[in-house]
């Protein structure tokens, strides 16, 4: 309830500032959209993929889970809704860094994020950045980085919107939108509730019934899901050089433990777990000619509760101070230099009293111009985290701009770049088995990038071609030893090939685009430190070999049909059973009608098309065809006279 | 005449190279001493399979469940007993009882599991099985398992009677129409009468796991000291019991028993062989064994190595079939010693192997 009452104090004291800033002059408006301070530039090899608006508008209703299930090629090992975790290039959930408008927040005592508690809804643009990029957003960021991020937008008046969204297996979502922005003043509010029952039919080939010799019909018992969250975004003009902007956003989750396949129709244990967090982001940007200085504040409080226990709750709070200093002209080169402070604080009821841990970040960036078309980019963060010896995450990168005409652009980069993840604070202090001696994980990746766009009057074509190689070492996994506990188990070896092309063309009134992305990905373990080891040269586990995707969407007039198939390729176990590969199709329209600013648009999907029955994860039951229905609605020319 | 008896020396060659070319190609077929072995799987992953051990051959073939049933067991099995020639299997996550043939692991008909809640072990008398069984437990409860119970099942009916018993019943034996069980929370060994199924406790030690019934009658429990209801080490090991009168009367002490005790018997019912510390990195599992006579534990291990996870006596001849299980993702190892503690055989198992069966097909 505390918690609640803070919130609510918090968005009464950023709605008071508002108004007042509301009655500062007007001042020019600076390109400034983006909250997270921009780091792309110094990205190096790394794959960047932004999630198409069309298909952030048709996933709306839905998770980051689905999301990504429908745009790229990335497995994510999911249960039929309430549990998803990102395995980017055959690394673990826990290498993946999951950024909130620039702030890290994974889970302190898991490591990782469960994307099915991500809702599409509230972010206004969501980036899969591939490749081992510590040396940008620190700890975690060895098979990548999830971007989910908000933009703050000028000078567009007021504008609400509402989403309503019904769906097979009392699947119901609701949305609402409202913000109001000027010359100066940005304020956006959203929220959402979803709830789905999720009690969907499938065909159970874990039970077979002996005496009729069949598999049994059978019904999702114990997989509901019940979420919901607020978001507020606020930005501020203070003058013409000083931005301030505030990000504050509270989801709660609630789900049934899916259980197994066996459970499911057996019986046994049932359960659930809530979630609940708060993410808050402010801070100040200050530009002076060729300066630009930002600083930043977060918090983040994480709390679960499982099967309702009270007596066994985890709960950690998160506390970060992020500086940079940026040099658009340094010695020719741009320059970024910065510094970040983190005081994270675990109440987990399996841990001793009194943990808490310090972590502090020194990076330098700094990418120059070496001839016109050849540049190099070099990268050093230093990572100084609580009873751990100093992480060293350097990475440096050449971009060779091949070709840049007025119809071809091809752009070749290579980088290598070391990373980390710092231990989980359950590695470390859960009791049993937590082990405070564990190593943090480090990776050796190199990486190759070319991205080639062709681009004519009608039409345009993108293509993108990665190769990567990478070692990750001192991999931790939990282990049964009597106890399960973790330790630095192995060495992996992880390389492969992405894909991807993308064609677009206008023919009168209508666009055709059409892209189809494929990634393989070989995964293995090359050295074990257990005496009793497994075969070494294995592929690891929950890592498809192959993973494609295609789609086509067509827009004629106000109309638009997409068609999404996505490959999802064989897998292995835990214990190296094999799961066979699935294809699922899905298709969508949609109707959009305008007229005199409202926006009305009516859109009809199908899910698994063709009824597969399939696991994603073993074991667990996955829908088959499923239907929803999305009506939206918005207003955005209720424009405000700036003064 | 003599195209006649050509014709039937033919047919004699050939029959004598087909019977030949039979016993090549499937030697399986042949075996009649075998020992099953239960892998556990994990809990989370791949669930149990068994594997079956042919005492002659000293072969192993894995997967046998899924081999005979054409589909993966997909729970877990905490248990198995074979009882007038139906082999039970005690499974979790989803939480039943199944019934298999013994002579070829195929199931017949459908398990039970309408009132069966985490099942653990298995003890029949008659037509009536009575598995102990935790029930319910709730996040917070591991130290009391308050919704546990004795599942009575009418053989024939598959009707299942529960009879509440709280406290995490565990192994379970049935001597003169009264059932034992150990009590996984507290220092108690529950004794139910099967004929009024009226329960009293017998106070021992530590917390009872496992039993067996030595050469004059008496009953040996192991005593271990579990996470959630811990004993100092002064109180483990073993104690004799007394059935007729249902009192402790002697104590082996065995600091180092295992969490699980388990505890095995001879041919001849002299010898009782129990397992030390179970998988733990750098700590030595161990079995030793205790005269069953002088009430002695044995100075040092008989049998010593990493990762035990269960074991077993071949009851023709007390060799000591010892599991393996490194990981609950990989495969374990079957390996053979006999009494004297010299490995005979050794052999790769399916994931975390937990217990032995030994069955005679052809009895």
């Amino acid at each position: 309830m505390s918690k609640f009452v803070t919130l609510f104090a918090l968005l009464l004291l950023i709605n008071e500032w508002a108004l007042f800033a509301q009655s500062l002059d007007s001042i020019i408006v600076l390109n400034e959209v983006s909250v997270v301070a921009n780091k792309d530039k110094y990205l190096l090899g790394s794959k960047i993929k932004t999630v198409d608006t069309a298909m952030l508008s048709i996933a709306s209703g839905k998770s980051i889970t689905e999301l990504l299930n429908i745009s790229l090629p990335i497995y994510v090992k999911q249960d039929a809704g309430g549990l998803a975790t990102l395995r980017i290039r055959g690394t673990s959930p826990n290498h993946t860094a999951v950024m909130f408008n620039g702030i890290n927040i994974n889970s302190q005592t898991l490591g990782h994020s469960n994307v099915s508690n991500l809702p599409v809804f509230l972010f206004e643009e969501v980036r899969v950045q591939y490749g081992s990029s510590s040396s940008l957003y620190g700890t975690d960021a060895i098979g990548g980085s999830l971007q989910l991020n908000n933009k703050t937008e000028w000078n567009k008046g007021l504008g609400l919107g509402i989403q309503q969204d019904i769906g097979s297996f009392g699947s119901v979502f609701t949305g609402v939108k409202a913000g109001f922005s000027n010359s100066k003043f940005h304020y956006s509010l959203k929220g959402y509730r979803s709830l789905a029952d999720n009690n969907f039919p499938f065909l159970n080939t874990a039970v077979k019934d002996f005496e009729k010799n069949t598999f049994v019909k059978d019904t999702m018992r114990n997989a509901s899901i019940s979420n919901y969250g607020i978001l507020q975004n606020f930005s501020l003009k203070i003058s013409e050089k000083l931005f301030l902007h505030s990000n504050l956003w509270y989801d709660d989750n609630w789900h049934q433990i899916q259980p197994n396949m066996s459970t499911n129709y057996y019986g046994g244990t049932f359960e659930e777990l809530k979630n609940k967090h708060l993410r808050v982001v402010s801070g100040l940007k200050y530009y002076h000619n060729k300066h630009r200085v930002t600083a930043d504040f977060g918090f983040v409080s994480d709390y679960q509760l499982y099967q309702k226990d009270y007596a066994q709750t985890i709960s950690t709070r998160t506390y970060k101070v992020n500086t940079n200093y940026f040099n658009s002209q340094f010695f020719d080169g741009n320059l970024n230099v910065g510094f970040s402070y983190s005081y994270l604080k675990p109440d987990v009821y399996s841990y001793s009293e009194g943990i808490d841990e310090s972590r502090i970040d020194f990076f330098i960036l700094y990418i120059r111009s070496i001839t016109k078309q050849l540049s190099i980019i070099s990268n050093f963060r230093e990572a100084v985290v609580t009873d751990y010896k100093l992480q060293f995450a350097p990475s440096i990168g050449l971009n060779y701009l091949a070709l840049n005409d007025y119809k071809n652009n091809l752009n070749i980069k290579v980088s290598v770049s070391k990373s980390f993840k710092t231990p989980t604070f359950n590695d470390r202090f859960w009791i049993p088995g937590g082990n405070p001696d564990i190593l943090p994980e480090k990776s050796l990746s190199y990486e190759l990038n070319s991205n080639y766009e062709l681009s004519e009057d009608s039409w345009r074509f993108k293509s993108n071609l990665t190769l990567y190689y990478m070692t990750i070492d001192n991999l931790i996994q939990w282990v049964n030893r009597d106890i399960w506990r973790p330790e630095n188990i192995k060495k992996t070896n992880n390389r492969g090939v992405e894909v991807s092309t993308e064609l677009s063309k206008s023919i009168y009134s209508s666009k055709i685009t059409s892209g189809l992305s494929y990634s393989f990905t070989k995964a293995t373990e090359v050295k074990n430190y257990d005496d009793n080891s497994i075969p070494l040269g294995r592929q690891l586990m929950y890592t498809p070999k192959h993973l494609g995707n295609f789609y086509v969407v067509y827009a004629y007039k106000n109309w638009n049909f997409m068609f999404i198939a996505n490959y999802t390729g064989d897998r292995y176990t835990e214990s190296y059973k094999l799961l066979k590969g699935y294809l699922l199709l899905n298709a969508s329209l949609e109707k959009q009608i305008d007229y005199k600013g409202h926006h009305l648009a009516v859109s009809f999907r199908v899910n698994n098309l063709l009824n597969k029955v399939y696991q994603n994860q073993y074991l667990y039951a996955m829908p088959g065809i499923n239907y929803n229905f999305s009506l939206k609605y918005s207003i955005n020319n209720l424009k405000t006279k700036t003064k | 005449m003599k195209l006649t008896r050509n014709y039937l020396l033919l047919l004699l060659f050939l029959a004598i190279f087909a019977s030949c070319e039979k016993d090549d190609s499937d030697p399986k077929s042949e075996a009649t001493k075998v020992a099953y072995i239960v892998n556990y799987g994990s809990y989370s992953g791949s669930k149990s399979e068994i594997s079956i051990y042919d005492i002659e051959t000293k072969t192993i073939t894995n997967n046998a469940y899924k081999t005979a049933n054409g589909i993966d067991f997909t729970s877990n099995i905490q248990s198995m007993t074979i009882y007038n020639d139906i082999a039970y299997f005690m499974s979790n996550n989803g939480d039943k009882i199944d019934f298999v043939g013994a002579k070829d692991l195929v199931a017949r008909t459908n398990p039970i599991s309408a009132d069966i809640t985490k099942p653990r072990y298995f003890a029949a008398l008659g037509n009536y099985a009575y598995i102990t069984c935790w029930g319910p437990v709730n996040s917070g409860e591991w130290a009391t398992i308050p919704s546990s119970y004795i599942a009575k099942i009418d053989l024939t009916t598959k009707v299942v009677t529960k009879i509440d018993l709280p406290g995490g019943p565990e192994g379970v034996i049935i001597i003169n129409n009264k059932l034992y069980t150990g009590l996984c929370t507290a220092n108690k060994v529950a004794v139910m009468d099967l004929s009024t199924n009226v329960i009293s406790y017998i106070t021992v030690s530590a917390v009872p796991q496992h039993f067996v019934v030595d050469y004059s009658g008496k009953l040996w429990v192991s005593l271990v000291s579990k996470y959630s209801t811990p004993f100092s080490d002064d109180k483990l090991g073993l104690e004799v019991i007394d059935t007729l009168n249902n009192t402790v009367i002697s104590k082996v002490d065995f600091s180092g028993i295992g969490a699980e005790g388990y505890l095995h018997i001879s041919s001849d019912k002299k010898t009782i062989y129990v397992m030390g510390n179970e998988a733990w990195p750098g700590v030595q599992s161990t079995i030793y064994s205790v005269n069953a006579e002088t009430k002695t534990i044995s100075s040092s291990a008989l049998i010593s190595g990493e990762n035990f996870y269960g074991f077993n006596l071949n009851p023709e001849n007390d060799d000591i079939y010892v599991l393996i299980s490194p990981s609950t993702t990989q495969d374990g190892t079957l390996k053979i010693y006999d009494k004297e503690g010299a490995l005979l055989d050794e052999e790769t198992t399916g994931i975390a192997p937990l217990h032995v069966v030994f069955y005679d097909i052809i009895k």
